[in-house]
């Protein structure tokens, strides 16, 4: 059933698979890792509250992508950043201004917005349609037009972005309003690095989605991911070594 | 775990298996199925396209029904310029003269705007770089320096100062920058692995399900 080039693949994604869900069982049962600070999650909070003091509100985006493509566990985490961040909105009774660009990625947040509300006990204040939509084309200039008009205190972009995290981040910055950003793409992230007030970098981002849960499994699932990654820097190693005295084991193990 | 959640868990550990293992098997059945969710997904999707034109109506008839000072007579034009090409765009085939108006549209407004709004960005890049490279630390000036080497590799000029320009970047982007890049990339790949699980598991508070009360 599965090929040969693909059967070393299969067995390893399985493998990383079983490693992950042990490592989350075992944070469930009372295991849970040590998590280092993540400042730009940390930051959310001050955010919030610099919007209290201002009376102005929060611009929050997952990203320009939506939830079928190649980007969509960035903007799976996005969504839950901008859900985290409703929830301290209707907490302290703030507006957020949530924007994307594509349809499907609107009704998945207005839901995860919906069910925020409802944690924080405020259903009632939550309204359908508060996510502003505008296709790919003109969303830059939508968030140029709400850091002008609306003059937000804060501007949260963690997800999918590439020119969009360019012109909201200078934008809002022309406003004064603090810029938390995140992508997983390299190219945005020393843009972001150099612009940002706080940013998340890389795998920071998918793992803010654990950052922000009140579930331990969910933390523990980090745990799993830091023991692969000693894997596959010892692959690496290994692979490295073996290369240099002239062998190609691994690499023919790894093409099965 | 109630009922509609444990039905809702089933779907998505069934349907994202059949997605992972189409990646993997040669296999017609499980090939087929997994080409039919990819289909559901996107006529899925594409029902929410009347939540994104109902969100977008609904914002702007809100700013013209209060007159919002600044903001309502753009909102109109908006709205006319939606309903314009969407005429337009829907009749294209049954009208020739209604074909040419949205070509028009697309070819002399649309593309314009969109070359300009792109030009923007040089502007953008302009300000942060300038406020990237000013600082006093040794990781501000690290940053600079490469980025002069960089800046200068790709610019005609660069070469004519000085040949080594673009030797030295070139060691930059590929040795410093690329190990940076490849244990990024490593990062990524196995942070959206464990994403995927939190959020088939309904751990990942974007997810379906959102993860609320985990």
């Amino acid at each position: 059933m599965i090929p040969v080039g693909r059967q070393a693949g299969f067995v390893l994604v399985l493998s990383m698979l079983i490693v992950i869900y042990w490592a989350m069982n075992r944070a469930r049962k009372g295991k849970a890792p040590f998590f280092r600070k993540l400042a730009a999650i940390d930051a959310l909070e001050e955010c919030v509250r610099r919007a209290v003091e201002m009376g102005k509100p929060v611009h929050v985006s997952p990203g320009i992508a939506n939830l079928r493509d190649t980007s969509s566990a960035e903007m799976v985490t996005g969504i839950g950043v901008v859900g985290y961040t409703a929830r301290l909105a209707a907490k302290y009774g703030i507006q957020i201004i949530p924007t994307c660009s594509w349809t499907d990625t609107q009704a998945q947040l207005e839901e995860c917005i919906r069910l925020s509300y409802l944690q924080e006990g405020k259903g009632d204040q939550y309204k359908l349609g508060t996510v502003r939509y505008a296709p790919q084309s003109s969303y830059n200039l939508m968030v140029v037009g709400i850091a002008e008009t609306e003059k937000p205190a804060a501007n949260i972009m963690i997800g999918t972005h590439m020119q969009s995290g360019l012109f909201g981040m200078e934008s809002m910055r022309r406003q004064g309003a603090i810029n938390i950003a995140g992508t997983i793409r390299n190219i945005l992230s020393a843009l972001f690095a150099g612009g940002c007030d706080y940013f998340l970098m890389g795998e920071e981002v998918l793992a803010a989605g654990a950052y922000i849960s009140d579930d331990p499994s969910a933390k523990g699932s980090i745990r799993g991911l830091d023991m692969l990654k000693l894997f596959c820097s010892a692959l690496i190693l290994v692979g490295a070594i073996l290369a240099s005295v002239g062998s190609d084991i691994l690499m023919r193990i790894l093409k099965y | 775990m109630n009922e509609k959640r444990l039905a809702l868990l089933a779907a998505q550990v069934f349907l994202i298996g059949v997605i992972v293992l189409d990646f993997f098997a040669k296999q017609e059945t499980i090939n087929y199925v997994a080409s039919n969710i990819r289909m559901w997904a996107v006529v899925i999707a594409a029902f929410t396209l009347t939540l994104g034109a109902a969100s977008l109506g609904s914002f702007h008839v809100g700013h013209i029904r209060r007159r919002t000072r600044g903001e309502w007579p753009f909102s109109l034009w908006t709205l006319l310029c939606i309903v314009m090409t969407f005429f337009f765009g829907m009749t294209a085939s049954a009208i020739p003269q209604s074909d040419a108006a949205y070509k028009y549209l697309t070819n002399t407004v649309l593309n314009l705007i969109s070359t300009a709004t792109f030009g923007i960005t040089g502007f953008y890049m302009f300000s942060l770089a300038y406020r990237s490279f000013v600082g006093r630390s040794i990781d501000v000036a690290l940053f600079l320096l490469s980025g002069i080497f960089v800046i200068l590799m790709n610019a005609p000029s660069g070469e004519v100062i000085w040949s080594g320009f673009p030797i030295v970047a070139t060691w930059i982007l590929d040795v410093p920058s690329m190990a940076g890049t490849r244990g990024f990339v490593m990062g990524v790949g196995l942070g959206t692995l464990a994403t995927v699980l939190r959020a088939l598991l309904g751990k990942e508070k974007g997810g379906v399900g959102g993860g609320f009360g985990g």
